[in-house]
């Protein structure tokens, strides 16, 4: 039986360009329309993503939200923190993906077998089993590590630590389930940096 | 594989919301959001619906927002974004 479940393109948008969105003002975003550049690569970038939101096929985590959010409250105040929660919530085309019952076993397993950051290995997780195609990040170091992860998937497969299995009294059809997923989906997962 | 019919014992209401959750989450069919409900445990999937659900979704609702967050960012020097996200994690050296 195949179990493979088709794959549509889904991009895991991380805090820092979801964060340029907000800080792209609609002067710049004008001028990147008539010219292909508001002067700056970074927002250049974030405004080329905002103009494709509707589309679909695009996704953040609760946790990216999170940092996105708290970060605006500490810079920017609470009421533009609430206001930039509210609209990444209510845009269409953005799906937030949740942190399921298992990412946290294969955070940890990232991080056991990988060492990969805290942070890094929950938006990995989350992005892994929420089935995302493509991870977008200015962060150089999530980057090259997720595909250093990607490339060591790819050659020895992916296997969850029994200690893992154990702490979260995982069952074999749990940790099978675990394992296959992610070695699907780091299979499929491209990685873009993007300009910081 | 064996197959457990289950689908007699859902109700309108029900089958309704999990119309809307397979299409929130992005599933095929709702057999394979079912599914992936029993295993990965219903709650996680209802909240995420309650949360993320409860608000009108608008096509450029993050367009009309552009800019909020101008003045702070560029206050920002390179690279000093990625490292405000990150030393929420742990100590990270003001390089920037």
């Amino acid at each position: 039986m195949n179990n493979r479940r088709e794959r549509l393109p889904l991009t895991f948008i991380d805090s820092n360009v979801l964060f340029r969105m907000f800080a792209a003002s609609p002067q710049k975003i004008k001028q990147y329309q008539e010219t292909g550049s508001c002067g700056k690569k970074s927002l250049d970038y974030a405004i080329a993503l905002l103009l494709n939101l509707e589309r679909g096929g695009y996704s953040t985590s609760e946790i990216a939200l999170l940092e996105t959010i708290s970060v605006a409250s500490r810079l920017g105040g609470p009421s533009k923190a609430e206001a930039m929660f509210r609209s990444v919530i209510m845009q269409e085309g953005l799906r937030i993906l949740e942190t399921r019952a298992l990412t946290y076993p294969l955070g940890f397993a990232i991080v056991l077998r990988y060492q990969l950051e805290a942070r890094d290995s929950l938006h990995l997780a989350v992005a892994t089993l929420g089935g995302v195609t493509a991870l977008v990040t200015s962060d150089e170091s999530f980057a090259d590590g997720t595909e250093s992860i990607i490339k060591q998937v790819a050659l020895q497969g992916f296997q969850l630590p029994k200690s893992i299995s154990a702490i979260y009294r995982l069952t074999d059809k749990e940790s099978t389930l675990i394992e296959q997923r992610a070695a699907q989906s780091l299979a499929l997962l491209s990685v873009e940096k993007a300009p910081a | 594989m064996r197959t457990v019919k289950i689908w007699t014992t859902i109700d309108y209401a029900l089958k309704k919301d999990l119309k809307a959750l397979t299409a929130d989450l992005g599933y095929k069919t709702e057999t394979e959001c079912l599914r992936e409900a029993l295993r990965q445990g219903v709650q996680a999937l209802k909240a995420q619906r309650s949360v993320f659900g409860m608000l009108a979704k608008r096509k450029d609702s993050i367009l009309q927002s552009a800019g909020l967050l101008e003045e702070e960012y560029e206050r920002l020097s390179k690279g000093e974004l990625e490292l405000r996200i990150k030393s929420q994690w742990r100590k990270v050296e003001q390089s920037a």
